[in-house]
């Protein structure tokens, strides 16, 4: 043993140095374009144009800041009142479905849970046209519930085995003294299973605010009145109004930074939950 | 069941003696019949729990994706009523000019993205895995917060990276010398650009799944190798990739289906040109329905483009089944 022990490590040494060199060639490409947006944000449409791509953070104004702010404001706005009311829908649907399938028994169970796993299969683009019909005979096209009601049932599927999994790992004799002492089922969801699987909650809440947040084609399609846009259709429109080559170009850059902040602080924030949340439900579906 | 059926009969005083004297209970059981009606309200309604979300997908997954099924037998403009159109309009698409170019660019653009995907997020995830703990959790969290980014900012920022005259690539490409093409409107660099956009292409779902995979695996089988001397790179190709098996299905069924419907990057940087060189089947139906009013058209090479996602996940589950 002592005798091997030499050569192996000497071996690891340099494997450890090659990773931590091709880690950080990995993160640095994938951050490339995010500086690249920060430091174009930052300079005026001419230094932009003149100053060429490689000339990181040249100069600091925060004017571009405030232009890009009453832009993209409105629609920010609205995607905070869109998200909140589809995920506090979609998040409770999904929870008490997730519970009856996780610890409950009825008849039929296994169809229906097979409904929920087949739904992963047809992707929402594919849908956009009948959804939009749909919407126009229901009298909510151009209406916020257009988008609230598709998202919050776009989530199930997902949401429910995502759920379910964390659901079932409590164990049964909680439940049952709870049932014992008289406790409904909702009561048990809300007092007692909620408060144990708050992690995948909240990861499956953050996964809906990615999911509305990046949305660009169904607000696009479904409303009429930009007014209304959340925020990619919102920051769209900015955009194609400005221009990415011009004097508004560094208004443009700042856009995208406002746009892509209170994402990257809310998942940053929550990151050990999200990260944990996501790895072990990919294990469990 | 029937301990269900008790608990309605009791009142929460009661409820909480029970656990006191419970034999009080057993010598009252409900035995008219509004009682057992109760009773069979109250064990039905612990299903009730699933209405809300049942009834979110009928209404808003199901019931469209049946219109849609249905949709494409009709020839329908959104404002007179809908006419009987049997199979024409499957036929219409099948042997519109649309059908080659389309066909083409939607089998390169899956086949390349799944490539990509596979490489990207499996090299990125071995890397990440192999790195000491505290690096490895840094380099864990900073790739997966771009997860967050909306694809729009990722498909502008591209758009102008990829900039003919002061783009980025071009620039780069001027200082080593490389031509500098018009990317997006060159005939043969369009399709390409689009399977660009994103580069490194790590920042997403499968790099999780396989590093949640990687670091599963079972240590005697990480312990035995690394005593039997092999070499890193035979462990990635005889240990991990054939142990991981389960996520590389994962991952490519995800990414195919995704590149599939993903028009979005299309629609905004090329509408599908230049000629049809960059066009989609999923591009195809948006235009027919959202800029020519041929609803009918659109839902039928939607039922099309579901038939074929079916069925290459069908094959790819079959391909990639864990061998027992």
């Amino acid at each position: 043993m002592t005798l091997a022990t030499g050569a192996p490590r000497r071996r690891n040494y340099r494997l450890t140095a090659a990773t931590i060199v091709a880690g950080t060639l990995i993160v640095a490409l994938t951050y490339f374009p995010l500086i690249f947006v920060l430091s174009n944000s930052l300079k005026t449409g001419e230094n932009i144009a003149t100053g060429g791509v490689f000339k990181l953070f040249t100069q600091f104004t925060v004017s571009n800041y405030v232009q890009a702010w009453h832009g993209v404001e409105l629609s920010l706005r609205n995607t905070v009142i869109v998200a909140v009311v589809a995920i506090v829908i979609g998040v409770t649907a999904a929870m008490l479905g997730a519970y009856a399938f996780a610890q409950l028994k009825f008849r039929g169970k296994s169809v229906v849970f097979m409904a929920y796993v087949s739904l992963l299969m047809i992707p929402s683009t594919l849908t956009i046209i009948p959804l939009f019909l749909m919407m126009k005979s229901f009298r909510l096209f151009d209406s916020w519930w257009a988008l609230i009601l598709p998202y919050a049932a776009g989530a199930q599927p997902l949401l429910v085995l995502l759920f379910r999994g964390f659901f079932e790992q409590i164990p049964n004799e909680l439940l049952e003294s709870a049932r014992v002492d008289g406790a409904r089922e909702y009561v048990i969801l809300l007092r007692i299973v909620a408060p144990l699987t708050r992690p995948i909650i909240l990861t499956g809440s953050i996964l809906m605010m990615i999911t509305i947040w990046g949305d660009y084609i169904w607000p696009e399609v479904v409303l009429q009145d930009y007014r209304r846009y959340t925020v990619s259709a919102g920051l769209q429109q900015y955009v194609s109004n400005l221009g990415i080559s011009g004097t508004g170009t560094g208004s443009v850059f700042a856009a995208y930074v406002i746009t892509m902040l209170p994402m990257f602080l809310l998942v940053g924030v929550s990151m050990r939950y999200f990260v944990a949340g996501l790895t072990e439900g990919a294990v469990k579906i | 069941m029937t301990r269900d059926g008790k608990l309605v009969t009791l009142n929460p005083a009661e409820a909480s003696d029970s656990l006191v004297a419970p034999q009080t209970h057993e010598l009252q059981p409900p035995t008219s019949a509004w009682s057992r009606f109760k009773r069979m309200v109250h064990s039905q309604s612990k299903s009730v729990l699933l209405l809300p979300s049942l009834l979110l997908i009928g209404l808003f997954s199901y019931y469209p994706a049946l219109r849609s099924l249905i949709g494409g037998f009709y020839h329908w403009n959104g404002f007179s009523p809908p006419t009987w159109a049997g199979l024409s309009q499957f036929k219409q698409y099948f042997t519109s000019s649309m059908i080659r170019p389309e066909a083409r660019n939607l089998l390169l653009l899956v086949i390349g993205s799944i490539l990509i995907t596979l490489v990207s997020q499996f090299v990125a995830a071995e890397v990440v895995s192999h790195l000491p703990k505290r690096p490895s959790t840094v380099a864990k969290y900073l790739l997966t917060l771009p997860i967050v980014l909306p694809p729009i900012v990722l498909i502008d920022v591209w758009a102008y990276l990829l900039n003919p005259t002061d783009g980025l690539i071009n620039q780069l490409a001027g200082l080593v010398g490389l031509p500098q093409p018009n990317w997006l409107t060159n005939n043969h660099l369009a399709l390409v650009s689009i399977l660009l956009i994103g580069f490194p292409w790590v920042s997403n779902l499968g790099f999780l799944i396989f590093l949640g995979g990687i670091q599963n695996l079972p240590k005697e089988i990480m312990e035995a190798s690394r005593i039997d001397g092999v070499g890193w790179l035979a462990r990635v190709f005889h240990v991990d990739i054939p142990m991981l098996m389960p996520q590389f299905r994962i991952v490519v069924v995800l990414s195919g289906v995704y590149a599939v419907q993903n028009f979005i990057p299309i629609l905004l940087l090329t509408n599908g040109g230049p000629g049809n060189e960059t066009m989609v089947p999923a591009l195809d139906m948006y235009q027919s329905a959202f800029q020519d009013s041929n609803y009918g058209y659109g839902m039928a090479i939607g039922t099309a483009l579901f038939v074929a996602m079916l069925i290459f996940t069908l094959i790819a589950m079959r391909l990639l089944r864990p061998r027992t």
